[in-house]
């Protein structure tokens, strides 16, 4: 079964959110469905499926490689090569610190970045069904369907303040 | 106000896409001022490079001549760089008024360049740890050096990627918007392939919170470093553990100055009036009050330890930094810095205006060029042969700035504005997407004698 994918362009929220909810009640499912917008809207503003992310994982595992490496790096040499002076303690920890905690932002800032890449699935080779005008404030409505369903959205998006309705070529 | 007591309406705010279209038409738009302005800028950091060269010819067996350039990176470093701090600690508490403002914060943590490549000279010029009281302990393994380029690589990093990753939405906007030309290919690319769907934005708003708070957790640290290896450690008897603070807080204040600064040549000469407004400059000149309040509190609670404890290492320092050869430099940074700002700030017409901030924060800048002169310059002019004793025997006097400083340090001043005005020219200098999400936040409601802005909260 042939799957295709339709934009429908709204000037006003409310028609892109009402949209939203017939296509729901006409049976198709939350995941097909997704808005595209040029400035972000709060929350369940559209009622619509909130997929879950997981960003916050990406600074969290960076930070902890780094804060390991940071560790091994200046604890590993100092073990490695003794060098007691004065007899104090072999570990230095006030310099240690310095370097671990570098370690562990450098390494928080690369994952993090790294996580939004892969969370936004970014980069995109091609942009797909998509209008210029989303980045002038227009809400865009994206429903994937069977080519059989496409008609039956379309309308749906017409009757509810659609301005354009696009299809994936 | 009505003589009978009724205000103005307050006129209906302009929608996403007149906002859109305004701004993008404006980033397009390259004047023959701006391409002046270009050369200008490009002609003094290239003089700038000719004052490094001469600088270079002395050698770096000497920190006294680098003086100069370590107290022009610091200065940049305090002034230029830090003003990310502005943009990130005004999203984390989702402060309205930041809209059109954060990018323009957001662009100077690309000066964070010009500190790298200064750094690499000034680390060179450093005497040896060996045998001198500073933070690495001997530790070795690259220490000092490589660890504070690291830091600033970190830092630098985590500005640049905070630019951009917030920047994603507006680039896209140029990509839909602008015609075809490089800076459209280069948005293009640079915006790679954002849609802006639910789950995009999403990511997007934690992003940005990420990164701007790890802008906001390094800053300090590379304060230390720099405070700890090219002041603290190079004046015997100088023991201040307060310093480093003293210099984060010099860098909020020269970060909100700079921001300032540039909020008001991009509302004058850039066309920005209709969204830079009064309330940005009324609502920036609080957080410039207080942290001018602040800088007189680390300053006093630092000279009063000196003061009190009057040892002869501690007159030596006192005498060196305050009452000594540098005192009327001292005197004008604690007028720019504190007493300037306290006296204009203090009446709420001239923080309720466009030109009293503005005056206050290139005061401040000045100060904060002075202050930065004053602490490395005078560090690095101690004798080589005093800088592993345990106390100042000899107060150097003044280091006069030679012809190879002055044109080193308006040099690297000039490149990093020059960084600030290319890099405007490829991402929007107003943040569309921001000011686009507020216009829908906020209502003009009749509220019983007048009208006010009821601005909803987005999270």
């Amino acid at each position: 079964m042939a799957e295709t994918k339709l934009l429908g362009l709204f000037e006003d929220p409310q028609g892109a959110a009402d949209a939203l909810s017939a296509l729901r009640e006409e049976g198709f499912p939350h995941e097909d469905i997704d808005i595209y917008s040029g400035s972000p809207f709060p929350e369940g503003t559209f009622g619509e499926y909130e997929a879950p992310h997981r960003l916050y994982m990406f600074p969290l595992v960076g930070a902890m490689v780094g804060f390991a490496v940071g560790l091994l790096l200046t604890a590993a040499t100092q073990i490695s090569y003794p060098i007691v002076t004065g007899g104090k303690p072999l570990l230095s920890i006030p310099p240690m610190t310095v370097i671990m905690y570098e370690m562990t932002m450098l390494h928080a800032i690369i994952f993090t970045v790294l996580g939004i890449l892969f969370e936004s699935r970014l980069p995109k080779r091609r942009l797909g069904v998509y209008d210029t005008r989303i980045t002038e404030g227009y809400i865009g409505l994206i429903v994937a369907c069977p080519q059989e369903r496409s008609a039956a959205a379309e309308t749906t998006m017409r009757r509810l303040g659609a301005e354009d309705v696009k299809q994936e070529a | 106000m009505h003589g009978d007591g009724h205000h103005e309406p307050i006129p209906d705010p302009p929608s996403h896409r007149e906002v859109a279209l305004d701004a993008l038409a404006k980033h397009q738009q390259v004047t023959s001022a701006y391409w002046r302005w270009v050369l200008l800028l490009g002609a003094l950091a290239v003089l700038g490079v000719v004052g490094f060269v001469i600088r270079a010819g002395d050698g770096f067996d000497e920190m006294k001549p680098w003086g100069y350039h370590v107290g022009t990176m610091a200065f940049i470093f305090s002034t230029f760089t830090a003003a990310p701090i502005v943009s990130a600690g005004l999203r984390l508490t989702k402060a309205h008024f930041r809209r059109p403002i954060t990018r323009i914060a957001e662009l100077h943590a690309l000066s964070g360049l010009i500190v790298l490549l200064m750094l690499i000279p000034a680390l060179r010029a450093l005497p040896t740890l060996i045998g001198r009281p500073d933070i690495w302990f001997d530790f070795g393994l690259g220490s000092p050096d490589s660890w504070e380029l690291v830091a600033m690589t970190a830092m630098l990093l985590a500005g640049v990627l905070l630019l951009w990753v917030v920047a994603l939405p507006d680039l896209a906007a140029a990509r839909d918007h602008m015609p075809p030309s490089a800076r459209q290919r280069l948005a293009s690319t640079l915006s790679m392939g954002w849609v802006g769907n639910l789950r995009a934005w999403r990511v997007h708003y934690m992003g940005s919170l990420v990164l701007g708070g790890s802008f906001l957790l390094l800053y300090p640290l590379i304060q230390t470093l720099f405070s700890s290896d090219f002041h603290l450690s190079l004046v015997p008897g100088l023991k201040d553990a307060i310093f480093p603070a003293t210099m984060t807080l010099v860098g909020m204040q020269g970060a909100v100055a700079t921001t300032i600064v540039t909020m008001f040549i991009v509302r004058r000469f850039g066309g920005y009036e209709r969204y830079i407004g009064v309330d940005q400059f009324w609502a920036l000149s609080k957080p410039l009050l207080a942290f001018s309040l602040l800088w007189f509190y680390f300053w006093w609670a630092s000279f009063l330890t000196f003061w009190y404890g009057r040892t002869p290492a501690e007159v030596s320092v006192l005498q060196l930094l305050f009452l000594g050869p540098y005192k009327f430099v001292f005197m004008a940074s604690l007028i720019l810095n504190f007493l300037g700002p306290l006296l204009a700030l203090m009446w709420n017409p001239v923080r309720r205006s466009v030109w009293g901030p503005t005056i206050v924060s290139v005061g401040v800048l000045i100060g904060t060029w002075l202050n930065s002169m004053r602490v490395y310059s005078s560090a690095a002019s101690v004798r080589s042969e005093e800088v592993f004793g345990h106390y100042l025997e000899t107060v150097p006097p003044v280091q006069w700035p030679d012809l190879a400083d002055v044109m080193l340090s308006v040099g690297a001043i000039s490149a990093s504005a020059l960084v600030f005005l290319l890099a405007a020219k490829i991402v929007p200098v107003i943040s569309i997407w921001e000011v686009g999400e507020g216009l829908r936040l906020v209502k003009v409601r009749r509220f019983y004698h007048r009208w006010v802005r009821v601005i909803a909260k987005s999270h």
